[in-house]
């Protein structure tokens, strides 16, 4: 980002931190996306993440006295947006997925079974499967509603969202060891969920241990 | 949390690996490895692939704006700048909630006035109906036709004055003994339940259906256990919130 383009963001925030909704609107239409998909692939339905998305900008309008600068604003915007849906999915989800539960499966040695040959996309180099189907983005948005929140989160921002693991950290509040964890972790889970659904899988993204 | 004991390298130290997080350090011991471990590259090879999958998903377009309505400023404004938490948001909840109060209480009342006129009704045709039966006419000819409303909700202003005005002048209350003794003919007259007789007091009666007709005590049980019922809801219905 240029540097004239963080002053006015600077600018926007002390605006709004003394009430200027004008200038928190124009904060709201510079992040709206990023934090409405963030909410979106932790929750996974449209309207509720519309309505998440809605909370969380109140929120971080309420709350924009308590940021303080020389922080990244996206990061603390982004930790508003995603306790708003941990928060959320807490509520309506009252069997919650512990971390822990299959740290067994998640840790166990790459066995022959899971790992072995894999049919990389970018060795066919069919361009028209670079576009996601409908179908497989639905199965990849399942697989990461089957991840614990804190995994959840970790992989939404960093695979999906593109932020680094200092950024990840900022926004989770945690160190970059745990951020490291929890990302590989998720990535695993996500792997085998995958894997376990790989009929589904259309060619160029099939993992190809059923081959052996 | 490391296997280089084992032989392989951990998922975490792969899953590092794609984000380029990894120390100089481990990363010569993780590339050592990669070079000769056919088992680990495939596994990396797995997890860069969910990877690219995930980073494949596209980002979707926001269904609408979600800027914040300029209202929220008059909100903000009210206490002193610098204040830590302004709460824009909770203003916003509080500001319903307290109308939603009001609403609820008017309910309530509207409720609870309903409730009193209906018992007051339904006592009233007990009091004029079960001492002397065929006293119909004496409820005709009483105050009565001097309120007898047009309109529903003129029945529920006007109802006020009239049970208790009728409770004290009508014969329930006052003189069961003189109603028997003016009612010596027990004749069944409904059409005089219609026709009201006007009185040059009163306003011009119109003719109404005989439910709201205030003047038999009949309607009196009606349209009071209906004012019962409707204020019972009323008392649910503010309830459940």
């Amino acid at each position: 980002m240029a540097e004239s383009g963080q002053e006015s963001e600077l600018q926007l925030i002390i605006r709004s931190q003394n009430g200027d909704v004008s200038a928190f609107n124009e904060l709201v239409l510079l992040y709206q996306q990023m934090v409405y998909n963030v909410i979106l692939r932790m929750l996974g339905n449209a309207d509720v993440a519309a309505d998440v998305t809605q909370d969380t900008f109140i929120a971080a309008f309420r709350g924009v006295q308590t940021f303080r600068g020389g922080t990244s604003f996206r990061a603390w915007l982004l930790r508003i947006a995603s306790n708003q849906a941990c928060d959320y999915w807490r509520r309506t989800h009252r069997h919650p997925i512990e971390s822990l539960d299959i740290m067994a499966d998640e840790d166990e040695p790459h066995g022959a079974g899971i790992l072995s040959s894999l049919a990389a996309s970018d060795q066919e180099g069919n361009p028209e499967e670079a576009l996601l189907s409908q179908e497989l983005q639905e199965l990849i948005q399942q697989a990461l509603e089957e991840l614990p929140l804190d995994q959840r989160v970790a992989v939404v921002l960093c695979d999906i969202q593109g932020l680094s693991y200092e950024e990840i950290a900022a926004t989770t509040q945690t160190t970059l060891g745990t951020v490291r964890s929890r990302i590989s972790r998720g990535r695993t889970r996500l792997r085998k969920y995958l894997y376990d659904h790989r009929e589904l899988l259309p060619r160029s993204y099939r993992l190809h241990t059923d081959r052996e | 949390m490391t296997k280089q004991s084992e032989g392989h390298l951990t998922t975490e130290q792969l899953s590092a690996l794609l984000d380029k997080q990894l120390s100089a350090q481990e990363q010569a011991i993780v590339d050592a490895h990669l070079q000769t471990c056919q088992q680990c590259r495939l596994a990396l090879a797995e997890l860069r692939q969910t990877v690219v999958m995930l980073r494949a998903l596209p980002q979707v377009e926001v269904p609408r704006s979600f800027t914040l309505p300029a209202r929220l400023a008059i909100v903000q404004e009210s206490p002193a700048p610098g204040h830590a938490g302004n709460p824009a948001g909770i203003a916003i909840t509080a500001r319903r909630r307290a109308r939603r109060n009001s609403l609820q209480l008017v309910f309530r009342a509207v409720s609870t006035l309903a409730a009193v006129l209906g018992l007051i009704l339904i006592l009233s045709f007990f009091a004029t109906a079960l001492p002397n039966r065929g006293a119909t006419n004496m409820a005709s000819s009483g105050s009565a036709p001097a309120v007898a409303p047009g309109t529903s909700t003129h029945n529920a202003s006007t109802a006020t004055q009239h049970p208790t005005t009728g409770a004290g002048t009508q014969p329930g209350v006052g003189s069961p003994s003189v109603t028997g003794v003016q009612t010596p003919t027990p004749t069944p007259t409904p059409p005089q339940v219609v026709k009201s007789p006007p009185r040059s007091t009163g306003p011009p009666v119109q003719p109404s259906p005989a439910v709201f007709d205030l003047s038999t005590p009949s309607s009196h049980l009606v349209i009071g256990s209906v004012l019962l019922v409707l204020s019972i809801l009323g008392f649910a219905l503010t309830r459940r919130r």
